[in-house]
């Protein structure tokens, strides 16, 4: 459905995106995380028909962005990071007017702006303007307005940045509901869970280059251990020389050290009596746990800690 | 531009949300064109211009026509470049018509078609109210009007030009106080172009909107007289070059 081959973004001497290549099959949801800065957005920009490639190609649906921009924007829809309404108008209008550039007749557009508002919860509101929503209602109502075409593709670019846990989560099955409706759908975000939770398939992108791609559980094998041991313990003994010990024993991977707590990942998990009896030799153990790897850590593994701007 | 149906669709498209949006603010908006207007004409037209004379004309009747010009290029040169900064820049909605199947000359002819139709608007009403309040007669009013439209879509179209070229609101504020309220006073609306420095008239010669000026005064004010012809094609060219200039900053400005 989306085929993007060897694109290459250049502003000026900055390379953004080095020869990117990923594709996405028909009704799936597939996630393009990173950090910031990474070229989530430019590669969507591209896709879309908002900025154009330096070098490579991007066939949307059979049809090439750069040639057939009209042909691509006419099966896609956006619902882009920010809002983007016309305050002068409430929501039916903000949507009958970003109708109306599909070129649909008055009486169907109108009927698809109604079922639009029912669709994301918002037909109360139809006569509100957009700055009297919430953050929720307002990701809703972007989300809807991506639909008004019924679009093949949709292209969600960071849907629920700073949305509480209750909007999110209706989000959340609000796109479900859309890929069960046979909407191929491309996502950006930051959140991990969302990717993890949401997404058939992940390409993992950082300085323009994809570094990872799979399935969540296909990524998540990427980091070579399997568990992590989670220990509680008197923060008194998390010093240098201990962490330095728990990684020279045989079956330990990376162990990191955090607020009284340290992640053990187990490569062999016959290796957890050794770890745990070496513990109890320094310190009174307060709690234990393992934990299955998440794609956050394989998130940090693949792109490290280091603050992006 | 190729013209065909899908075309006319999405340029209506663009014209018809402005124009709902101008009618929420109509009042507004036409208050706020006529009363600055309606000062010139009560201060200088009928006041201090009393008992001045330019040739055989009283001065009222020398520059009332002037200040509907100048209502409609104030009118279509700021609807066309606020609406638009406000749309690119503020409600940022303008990404989500570049989203949809439209071409950017598509866009740019919307809000051009839209500015010169809000300019006729309060144009009209303020020839209205210099007809009915001040028994001001204008000759030829198709003609006039006429060039109304043509000047209304030139300035529509250095709007677009304009508001393309900042990036900030500030600098299109500056822009507008520098470059385009100054025209009413070179361009023949006060006082005859004759009346200025020498070395500054074959500059002033070239704005369209002293070519419209000097075009609606001249007798007789008819398509048959070469020079008004004359200037309507200058003036109409000039709105031809404008707006591939704007569509061109346009397209290069949205995509990336």
């Amino acid at each position: 459905m989306i085929e993007v081959i060897s694109l290459v973004k250049r502003f000026g001497d900055e390379v953004v995106l080095n020869g990117i290549s990923f594709n996405v099959e028909k009704g799936e949801i597939f996630g393009l995380i990173g950090p910031n800065g990474a070229g989530k957005t430019t590669t969507i920009n591209i896709l879309i028909g908002l900025a154009l490639p330096t070098s490579g190609r991007a066939i949307v649906s059979g049809y090439d962005i750069t040639r057939n921009p009209l042909k691509v924007k006419n099966i896609i829809g956006v619902a882009f990071q920010s809002p983007c309404f016309d305050h002068h108008f409430n929501l039916w209008e903000n949507l009958y007017y970003n109708g109306l550039i599909y070129g649909m007749p008055r009486n169907k557009l109108s009927e698809r702006v109604n079922w639009a508002l029912s669709w994301c919860r918002l037909d109360k509101h139809r006569n509100k303007t957009p700055s009297h929503l919430s953050g929720g209602m307002m990701r809703r109502l972007i989300l809807a307005r991506a639909m008004l075409n019924d679009p093949e593709i949709l292209f969600l670019d960071e849907p629920t940045t700073g949305l509480d846990p209750q909007s999110r989560r209706l989000l959340w099955d609000s796109i479900l509901d859309l890929r069960d409706q046979g909407k191929t759908i491309l996502l950006t975000t930051h959140y991990m869970e969302e990717a993890d939770s949401l997404c058939d398939r992940i390409a993992i992108i950082d300085s323009g280059k994809i570094i990872a791609e799979g399935s969540p559980n296909k990524l998540k094998c990427l980091l070579n251990h399997n568990l992590i041991l989670r220990i509680k313990l008197n923060d008194a003994v998390l010093n240098n020389s201990t962490l330095h010990k728990m990684r020279s024993f045989p079956g330990v991977g990376r162990v990191v050290a955090n607020d009284g707590q340290i992640d053990i990942a187990l490569t062999d998990r016959h290796a957890i009596n050794t770890v745990l009896s070496n513990v109890l030799e320094q310190s009174e153990i307060y709690a234990v746990s393992m934990v299955s790897p998440s794609l956050e850590d394989v998130f940090f593994h693949l792109t490290g800690r280091g603050l992006r701007d | 531009m190729v013209l065909n149906m899908r075309t006319l669709k999405s340029v209506a498209a663009i014209l018809r949300r402005e124009m709902h949006k101008y009618l929420k603010i109509i009042y507004l908006d036409a208050f706020k064109s006529i009363f600055e207007p309606l000062f010139f004409v009560l201060v200088f037209g009928l006041g201090l211009g009393r008992n001045v004379n330019i040739g055989e004309t009283s001065y009222f009747e020398f520059m009332a026509p002037g200040v509907v010009f100048m209502v409609a290029v104030t009118c279509s040169y700021a609807r066309t470049s606020f609406g638009l900064f406000n749309d690119k820049e503020y409600d940022k909605i303008m990404n989500s018509f570049l989203v949809g199947p439209l071409k950017p000359s598509e866009i740019v002819l919307g809000y051009i078609l839209a500015g010169t139709i809000q300019a006729l608007i309060c144009s009209g009403c303020f020839m209205l109210i210099l007809h009915f309040a001040f028994g001001l007669d204008f000759k030829s009013t198709s003609i006039f009007v006429l060039f109304l439209i043509i000047i209304s879509i030139f300035f529509s179209c250095i709007g677009v030009i304009l508001c393309m070229s900042v990036n900030d609101a500030h600098s299109l504020l500056l822009i507008t106080n520098f470059l385009i309220n100054p025209l009413s006073f070179l361009c023949g609306v006060f006082i005859p172009t004759d009346y200025l420095p020498t070395w500054v008239q074959p500059a002033v010669g070239l704005i369209p909107l002293t070519k419209a000026i000097q075009g609606i005064r001249m007798t007789p004010l008819s398509l048959n007289n070469p020079d008004v012809a004359l200037s309507l094609i200058y003036i109409a060219v000039a709105g031809v070059v404008s707006f591939m200039i704007g569509t061109y900053i346009f397209r290069k400005k949205v995509l990336t």
